[in-house]
């Protein structure tokens, strides 16, 4: 039973690292270095160097240096910092992805997500912002407010020279 | 010098004969030393620390895992090199470290290939093989960073260096050339159980280095097959790693 579940792991972790970690992520690292499973809830802040498989629920902020698995049925109730992380569960708290961020069609986020690559599937829940760094998309409002500023700079020169 | 600490079992019944054919064979070998009897109540290490400064370098233990473990327990930091001569019932610990039963493991102290194990450390005790919390309702806290315990009523804890059971065996060996130590948990699965088969959840694997169990009442802990009541545990690796004579195929250990 135990060794299906895990050859089950690995498997999915070949899947997942196929389509959540398209760069710099080797076949190596796909070693799953943690497992929180179901039945178990954990209270404090989730810190790991390695890739990371939740089940259960997890009652405080979850980092990772790599990747991270929100399985379905899973709950995380604070922020979630990782490389890539695909959720298929329940995330109450903002989440950033250095890397990928893939939403299947079970997730449900409500917070604000920040990712280089976004993934999101039909049918998966997200309230909040998303946010993708190196955008260099400007925002609509700050583009007005500095234009506005530009054209008061250039009127108070233009009076000044009249003057 | 050898000191050899035999358990009380040894010299009575089926295993009388197999004592006294070691004894002809360490003889052979040149390996004779003196034999101390563990008895109930004895103290092994203080017997270990007497045997030390009168020039004594290694200890070796007759008798079953029950055995080795009482004595190693104990007396993993005194600076000997420790040996293991299997009998009796439950000797499965052999096959990791790869030492033949009875007689034939003469031949294995005789060659004496030591090896450095790590030990871990558990309140003022050691363990070299595994730390075993039978089905309780206990919570761990972990490197003082966070706190897990089981959403239904019990669950059962194991931490593997050299030995793992049956449930976590698969597990174990994904994660023991790892760094860190790794504790494995079976939670009961939520919903109402059989009385004759309980339903388990999937394992939970974690590494750390300092882990702290408590439970509201006292739990059974199992140390290298060695019994105890306990309210407030902690573990970690030992400082010092330990000092033992193996076979050539034995199981490695990330120390």
């Amino acid at each position: 039973m135990f060794k299906s579940r895990y050859t089950e792991y690995e498997d999915q972790d070949e899947t997942s690292a196929a389509s959540a970690a398209p760069t710099g992520v080797s076949a190596a690292d796909d070693t799953v270095e943690t497992i929180v499973g179901p039945s178990v809830e954990v209270e404090g802040d989730f810190n790991s160097k390695g890739n990371m498989v939740v089940q259960g629920t997890v009652a405080g902020n979850v980092r990772t240096e790599k990747n991270l698995r929100v399985e379905r049925g899973a709950r995380i109730l604070a922020n979630v910092f990782a490389q890539n992380a695909k959720i298929s569960g329940e995330i109450r708290g903002n989440i950033k992805a250095s890397d990928t961020l893939e939403l299947t069609p079970t997730a449900v986020v409500v917070g604000d997500v920040e990712a280089s690559t976004l993934i999101i599937a039909a049918g998966a829940i997200l309230h909040g912002k998303c946010m993708m760094p190196g955008s260099h998309v400007t925002d609509a409002k700050a583009s007005t407010k500095s234009s506005r500023a530009r054209t008061r700079q250039t009127g108070d020169v233009d009076a000044e020279a009249a003057a | 010098m050898h000191v050899y600490l035999y358990d009380a079992f040894v010299r009575t019944g089926p295993y009388a004969r197999v004592m006294k054919t070691i004894e002809n064979r360490l003889t052979d070998l040149e390996l004779s030393g003196k034999m101390i009897k563990l008895a109930a109540f004895s103290n092994p290490r203080s017997m270990l620390l007497d045997e030390l400064r009168s020039g004594a370098k290694t200890a070796i233990v007759i008798g079953d895992e029950n055995t080795f473990g009482r004595v190693l327990t104990k007396c993993a930091d005194v600076e000997m090199v420790f040996g293991w001569i299997p009998i009796g019932r439950d000797v499965s610990t052999r096959e990791q470290l790869d030492v033949p039963y009875g007689e034939e493991s003469c031949r294995t102290i005789a060659a004496r290939r030591v090896i450095e194990l790590p030990v871990l450390k558990v309140n003022d005790r050691y363990a070299i093989a595994l730390a075993h919390v039978p089905m309780t309702r206990v919570w761990i806290s972990v490197d003082g960073k966070y706190a897990l315990g089981p959403m239904g009523e019990s669950m059962e804890v194991a931490i593997c260096n050299l030995r793992s059971l049956p449930w976590c065996e698969e597990a174990h060996a994904q994660f023991m050339n790892q760094e860190d130590l790794y504790v494995h948990i079976r939670p009961l699965a939520a919903g109402k159980q059989s009385r004759w088969r309980p339903q388990y959840a999937p394992l939970t694997s974690l590494p750390f280095s300092r882990m702290t169990m408590y439970g509201k009442a006292p739990f059974e802990l199992f140390l290298d097959g060695q019994r105890s009541k306990e309210t407030r545990v902690t573990i970690e690796r030992a400082a010092h790693s330990i000092r033992i004579i193996a076979g050539k195929n034995r199981v490695r250990v990330a120390s």
